[in-house]
């Protein structure tokens, strides 16, 4: 028998609108909007946590989400017409802040101030966790309230899978702060030394007399402290909540369809837009039909917009009452574009233009030994090429943004990975100081990388200042898929130089693609260091001679990071690559992949190769990797290190005719310190579903300088019938934490390419698989 | 002028044309139900119709007039249903954009099929995609809350 409370039975009532005050909301984010803040409380104030008879925090379940939400976005929740979210006046709660990231309630709730956005990925919770956990909460009395963008919370650029691993140290301060200012005022008041009290559940606790005072009896005191800035950390075996099991705090929400994405939101007077753009770079606009238009019912108005940068392209924008009609009169307008007389880009060309560069000799990012020597030396040279093209993210959210624009101020809604970005971007475009810009967060219905760029964002700036009034532009499936910052088209040649022994003297590559770069500097041609040590020039293979190139090309599309960036295409190159290499000389590939990582040894970029051989020798022991299995089945193997997390992968894959059956994925993985184990399994499944999708089916191709495919007919991904079984095993380590959010992705075209290669023989060396006839 | 029933309560909607989704999003303000493709092809905005569920953004207003429909919001009164239970015990969403269709979805089938093979739940849920890749969760939610039902079910 399960205890309710684990069930998700705790009641619930209707998610409530809370008035914050003015000056209440001001002193916690700083910044200089006016009027009503409401905040949403999805589980009331008024109950009870549940009890957890035996759920200590010694068990799994110990740390089920009693935590509340807020949000600011709150606002989004509130309309009239709703039937089941009720608006409803509600005592205020006065918050004390402690510092940035705590403030504690009236109610004895204590709020986690989250800066980053969570986009499944988990941060909410584990963020939370580091915080609760150093200051001595109790894990159901915190409530994660979201931060709008602002520079007092530091980077909240919601990429690089960074956010735990920049986080670490400065959230759990956060916390011990505050524990800190909670003790010492506790000492005042109960009139002992500092040392006799500790901190847990919510409470500072002195032992000797039995006395405790909860945290929301000390806050106010409190708060008059001065912030400790060197505060001390617990000690590993002291954490109550970091590495233990915890229940997304977004997850009771999100059951009930209560959860608030940037699509949810409506504020008062807001009118709806959906955007006809220019199908190239460049397009001008020819001529449409405005009265067509606007003579749909709630149509209201029909804008032109200009490109803005290196980020939008010209559009017709349609404004309505509701999304439909907004819609409906777009499709209405039968635009017609003036696509320029600059040669536009057809995917065969691109291809073969890049087929021809990764021919060139590029330029040297990395070099050791003398390849030379060893390529006149080889008794042998395997030469071989990869190759996988352009792919769009296609969060299942697709792109979404309020403005509300007035003469001296802008406000923004929007599920964004990089809020401080989208502020200075937004005052660039308006001409408003950062201060004049109000950026809340929602949550993000995925992320992936896309919702780091600002165009959405930017174009909804635009069509709110043209009407006035505040405005939701979401974007259809097809503008996601055809207004995209792709994983650029790509494709590496490698060679190794072998003796007479068969063995390897030399590696040497040459990876093309294009760069991101150009988003910040037009003229960027060539890929940035950043880019080549993804997976490329931190290659951690002890051969005596080494040389790795790289050629940018340029691209008719845009160009942007996609969960991993260059980490999902130098890894499918390399990890196959030394597949190739132990099938020629006919080894068991994750020996000779041990062999050739050799001894411990230093890599460019802080990478220990004693991580990484552990984490490949953990998922050799998980039980598939060598196991027999029948003609037409074969098992794969590749190994990754991204974002300092080191990742192995064993892939089970069974091949008839063409047909593909992928029936189980052991993963191991090494993010050094576990905050949320569960979240890491999680994020494991969600990267391999990715990389599957990806490797299976995904494939952006351009004709005429567009897009061709639109939507999950053409750009098909992971069905649920597809899903392999999935098990992961976490590596135990006291190293601080890194990331987890990207790092599962990049094995998995290799792993399953490996694989079909120990069932069939046949070496897939281009993606998609689709493409190739499987399916 | 559609009358539409949604969760037990009436809504008019002008337009006969709009899909469902929209009305149910934008009219009667629900926004649990999602927006994801616009072409029944990812199922984020799956409701029921006179309980069978259906994808409401390519569903007209207009078929919907004197049935019964059902969003997330309604499929019970204190988010208790079975699924919703067992979503949150088994740590189902990631991001949770698709999860009201993927319940909406599953509820209709565990009408249909009270316990549903692993066969019958791929079979079942493969219109509803999940870009965050929580299909091995769903399974076994879904068998989960197939499990907590037959316990309900019984004296």
């Amino acid at each position: 028998m399960i205890p309710d409370e684990l069930l998700g039975r705790r009641p619930r009532k209707s998610a409530r609108i809370r008035n914050l005050s003015r000056r209440e909301f001001l002193k916690h984010v700083g910044i200089a909007g006016g009027g009503l803040v409401l905040g949403l409380n999805a589980c009331g104030d008024d109950e009870a946590p549940p009890t957890q008879p035996d759920a200590g925090p010694d068990t799994s379940t110990g740390m089920d989400a009693g935590a509340r939400i807020m949000t600011d976005a709150g606002k989004s929740t509130k309309s009239k017409r709703d039937a089941s979210m009720r608006v409803e006046p509600e005592k205020a709660i006065d918050f004390t802040e402690l510092d940035t990231f705590v403030s504690i309630g009236s109610d004895g709730s204590v709020r986690v101030t989250v800066h980053r956005s969570e986009m499944g990925q988990g941060v909410r919770t584990s963020l939370a966790m580091l915080v609760a956990d150093e200051l001595g909460a109790k894990w159901d009395d915190v409530t994660v309230t979201q931060a709008v963008g602002d520079m007092r919370y530091g980077d909240q650029n919601t990429d690089g899978s960074s956010t735990i691993s920049l986080n670490w140290e400065p959230l759990r301060k956060a916390g011990a702060a505050a524990r800190e200012m909670l003790l010492r005022a506790a000492a005042d008041k109960l009139d002992v030394d500092v040392a006799e009290l500790r901190a847990e559940d919510s409470a500072i606790v002195h032992a000797a007399s039995g006395r405790s005072l909860r945290f929301g009896e000390l806050a106010e005191a409190a708060s008059k402290l001065e912030v400790p800035s060197e505060p001390k950390l617990k000690a590993a075996g002291d954490r109550k909540l970091i590495g233990r099991e915890a229940r997304g705090v977004d997850f009771r929400d999100i059951v009930v369809g209560k959860a608030v994405f940037g699509i949810d939101v409506e504020v008062p007077d807001m009118l709806h837009a959906s955007l006809e753009r220019s199908p190239t770079l460049g397009g001008k606009i020819e001529r449409f039909d405005r009265d067509a238009a606007l003579a749909v019912s709630g149509v209201r108005d029909v804008i032109e917009l200009q490109p803005n940068g290196a980020h939008t392209n010209a559009a017709v924008a349609v404004v309505a009452e509701n999304t439909w009609a907004a819609m409906k009169g777009r499709m209405l307008l039968g635009v017609t574009w003036d696509r320029g007389t600059q040669p536009l880009e057809q995917t065969a060309e691109h291809r073969a233009m890049i087929a021809d560069s990764a021919m060139a000799a590029g330029k040297v990012a990395l070099e050791a030994g003398d390849m030379d020597r060893a390529m006149s030396d080889a008794a042998r040279v395997i030469d071989v090429q990869y190759s996988s093209p352009y792919l769009a993210h296609s969060p299942l959210e697709p792109l979404v943004a309020v403005a509300d624009v007035r003469e001296d101020r802008a406000e923004i809604w929007a599920p964004t990975q990089n809020p401080m970005g989208i502020r200075n971007q937004v005052a660039m475009q308006l001409k408003l100081s950062v201060d004049q810009v109000t950026v809340h967060v929602t949550l993000l219905g995925g992320g992936f990388g896309r919702k780091s760029q600002p165009d959405f964002v930017l174009e909804a700036v635009a069509v709110s200042k043209a009407v006035g009034k505040p405005v939701k532009v979401t974007w259809t499936r097809e503008d996601e898929v055809r207004h995209g910052y792709y994983r650029p088209e790509n494709r590496q040649r490698l060679r190794a130089t072998l003796d007479d022994q068969g063995a390897i003297t030399g590696i040497t590559g040459n990876s093309v693609f294009s760069t991101f770069a150009k988003l910040f500097n037009p003229a960027a041609i060539d890929p940035i260091a950043g880019e080549l040590a993804m997976g490329w020039t931190n290659v951690p293979f002890k051969v005596p001679n080494l040389r790795l190139a790289s050629v940018g090309v340029p691209s008719g599309v845009r160009i942007g990071w996609w969960r991993s960036v260059c980490n999902t295409f130098h890894a499918f190159a390399l990890s196959s690559f030394v597949d190739e290499l132990a099938a020629e000389n006919k080894k068991n590939p994750i020996e000779y992949y041990k062999a050739l990582v050799g001894e411990p040894h230093e890599v460019k970029g802080g990478y220990d190769t004693k991580r990484l051989l552990a984490v490949v020798d953990k998922v050799a022991g998980m039980g598939l990797w060598g196991k027999d299995v029948p003609e037409g089945e074969g098992i794969g193997f590749a190994a990754h290190m991204s974002f300092s997390s080191y990742v192995a992968c064993v892939m089970h894959v069974v091949v008839s005719d063409k047909k593909l059956t992928i029936k189980q994925v052991d993963y191991a993985i090494d993010c050094g310190t576990v905050v949320n184990p569960d979240g890491v399994r999680a994020q494991c499944e969600g990267g391999l579903v990715y990389g599957l999708s990806a490797a299976l089916y995904g494939q952006i191709t351009v004709k005429d300088g567009a897009v061709e495919q639109g939507n999950f007919d053409d750009y098909p991904v992971l069905r649920i019938d597809k899903m392999p079984v999935v098990n992961v095993e976490l590596i135990e380590s006291t190293e601080d934490p890194s990331g987890i959010g990207e790092p599962p992705t990049p094995v998995v075209a290799p792993a399953l390419t490996n694989a079909i290669f120990a069932a069939t023989g046949k070496r897939i060396r281009d993606l998609p698989l689709s493409a190739q006839g499987f399916m | 002028m559609v009358t539409l029933k949604v969760n037990q309560q009436t809504f008019e909607v002008a337009d006969a044309e709009m899909p469902l989704l929209w009305a149910i999003r934008d009219i009667v303000g629900l926004k649990g139900t999602k927006f994801g493709c616009g072409a029944a092809q990812c199922g984020a905005c799956t409701v029921h119709i006179d309980g069978n569920a259906v994808r409401s953004c390519i569903t007209p207003v207009s078929s919907a007039a004197g049935k019964s429909v059902t969003t997330i919001e309604g499929l019970s009164k204190e988010g208790d249903h079975p699924l919703q239970r067992a979503w949150v015990e088994l740590n189902v969403p990631q991001c949770g954009y698709c999860q009201a269709g993927q319940i909406m979805n599953a509820a209709a089938l565990l009408a249909k099929k009270p316990r549903p093979s692993d066969a019958d739940i791929d079979e079942g849920m493969r219109g509803n995609l999940c870009r965050c890749g929580t299909y091995q969760r769903i399974r076994k939610a879904i068998a989960r809350a197939a499990e907590l039902g037959a316990e309900e079910s019984q004296p």
